[in-house]
């Protein structure tokens, strides 16, 4: 499901224009992004927690170029999923298996 | 770091940057997390633009320990939830760390050997570029470095503003500056008057003038004289930035029709001679010489000199001995500062040695010695480009399905040389490069 659909969708189901439900989501989600620029976790129930999570300096080997790498310090987001979302969504697409 | 905002406090800042009710913002996301439920359960994925897209993974069976039995049990195969965070988010996320780098790491200290290897001038340049400095040796920990993105380069005048913002935050980087520029041969000033006011903007800019010097085209330091002059030179001046010529025929026309002027002025006016004079001086200058200006040729010549004109390679070029454990790209990190860059070793020495992936130890490379990989100019990107370009010809000789990562990479640094190859280039390939 691309962006276009999830908005006409979101617009469906909260009777709002499609313009303002952009502007809605767009709103949300650059909440969402300065928190988690911030640092700062959050947690939407029934989807799950975003986290940010710092990754630590890495040693790698690149064997193209024989050369040892050293891969700097990176804030990642990380996310997990809700429990409840977890395990309704657990053999999506293989009830057949 | 592990602080977490409750959903509560979520709902109040949304709700507050939307100018909507808390219940509507509630009610708002409610609707999203279903939708996206929904969405992941039809098609597997759900994607929003800006933040990041939400996919299902399926895990196949495996075999595993329950941790608190130590039991062997299978566990069977499920979906996975995975966000990933769009490029946007990546980057805002990660902005407190955006200027560390990946660094190659050599365990034999470079900086020792530079020394040794070094003709003298050379290596006051090498040793005194701060990035050699931390670049070479043992690096523990990365330092922070400006990203080399050659796509975006600001336009000169911004890149002169981040570069007196680096002048600030480092006095250490002045000082060296200064060193180096006093070491340098500085021409004989024509005029007596000008240079010490030249020498000042230098010692103020000597990281300006540094960087810049691989430039073809000088044109800080005419910017900031030009403030200073009458606002017909100010109009010669800027030509001299585009042709020699063109600004030498302009000037002298300027400073024939000024000494007219003035004689004429005089006459009538014998107060005006004192605040003329300094342009008086100017006047057996220029049927002669090329650079007709005195203060220009004092505020230009320093950069010019180290760069000759005749030689139309935009790098500074050295030797270097090859050692067991290098490479192309362990060299252009430690001597150029960019590892990125590497295919201007590979241009320049390819005769010896034709397969980019292999360099013997004691082979006498010709490598460049001046580059800055956050300043490169452009006749120095299309440098870059070449180098890619060679190695992409050589790799799709030889192996064809690597080749259109290195076509791509000539267009990252130049288009002009990337659609000049378009009609010899594989049309697969082609297309690959022209995906940005």
């Amino acid at each position: 499901m691309n962006y276009s659909d999830l908005i006409d969708q979101l617009a469906e189901a909260t009777g709002n224009s499609k313009v303002k439900t952009k502007e809605l989501l767009g709103d949300a989600i650059s909440v969402l992004s300065d928190q988690l620029s911030k640092g700062t976790g959050v947690s939407i129930p029934e989807l799950g927690t975003f986290t940010v999570k710092v990754k630590e300096v890495q040693k790698v080997y690149n064997p193209h170029h024989d050369a040892y790498l050293m891969v700097p310090p990176k804030r990642v987001v990380e996310f997990s999923p809700a429990s409840g979302l977890k395990s309704e969504l657990k053999f999506t697409g293989r009830e057949d298996e | 770091m592990s602080e977490k905002i409750t959903f509560k406090e979520l709902v109040e800042l949304i709700a507050k940057q939307s100018e909507q009710s808390q219940n509507a913002t509630n009610s708002f996301i409610g609707e999203l997390v279903q939708i996206i439920e929904s969405g992941l359960k039809k098609s597997g994925s759900v994607s929003i633009s800006g933040f990041g897209k939400f996919e299902l993974r399926w895990m196949n069976e495996r075999e595993g320990v329950n941790p608190q039995t130590g039991e062997e049990i299978t566990i069977p195969g499920q979906n996975k939830i995975v966000f990933k965070p769009y490029k946007d988010l990546r980057e805002q996320v990660n902005r407190p760390y955006a200027k560390l780098k990946t660094k190659v790491l050599d365990d034999t200290p470079v900086k020792k050997q530079k020394k040794e290897t070094l003709p003298d001038d050379v290596q006051i340049k090498v040793t005194e570029k701060p990035k050699d400095e931390r670049g070479t040796g043992k690096l523990i920990i990365p330092v922070p470095k400006l990203k080399f993105s050659p796509k975006k380069e600001p336009p000169k005048e911004d890149r002169d503003v981040v570069k007196e913002k680096e002048k600030v935050e480092d006095e250490q980087e002045i000082d060296d500056g200064e060193d180096m520029l006093i070491e340098r041969p500085v021409p004989v000033p024509v005029q007596v008057m000008e240079p010490k006011e030249s020498r000042e903007e230098a010692d103020l800019l000597p990281e300006d003038i540094f960087k810049e010097k691989p430039l073809e085209i000088p044109t800080e330091p005419i910017k900031k004289e030009e403030k200073k002059r009458a606002p017909l030179k100010k109009k010669a001046q800027k030509s001299s930035g585009m042709n020699w010529t063109y600004a030498a025929a302009a000037v002298i026309v300027a400073i024939a029709i000024l000494i007219i002027f003035l004689m004429m002025q005089r006459t009538e006016v014998p107060t005006e001679v004192a605040t003329t004079q300094n342009e008086e001086v100017v006047t057996p200058e220029p049927p002669a010489v090329p650079d007709p200006e005195p203060e220009e040729e004092v505020t230009v010549e320093p950069e010019a000199v180290p760069q000759p004109d005749d030689d139309p390679f935009p790098f500074e070029l050295q030797s270097h001995l090859v050692r067991s454990g290098e490479s192309h790209w362990t060299i252009a990190d430690t001597q150029m500062g960019d590892p990125l860059l590497w295919p201007v070793i590979y241009e320049l020495n390819k005769e010896q040695y034709n397969n980019p992936d292999f360099i013997r130890a004691q082979e006498n490379l010709t490598i460049p010695s001046d580059a800055d990989p956050d300043q490169l100019s452009d006749p120095q990107l299309e440098q870059v480009a070449l180098g890619y370009l060679s190695v992409y010809r050589w790799t799709a000789e030889n192996r064809p399905e690597n080749a259109k990562y290195f076509l791509w990479a000539v267009g990252v640094y130049s288009m002009d040389i990337l659609y000049s190859v378009e009609n010899e280039v594989d049309a697969n390939d082609w297309e690959f490069a022209l995906r940005r």
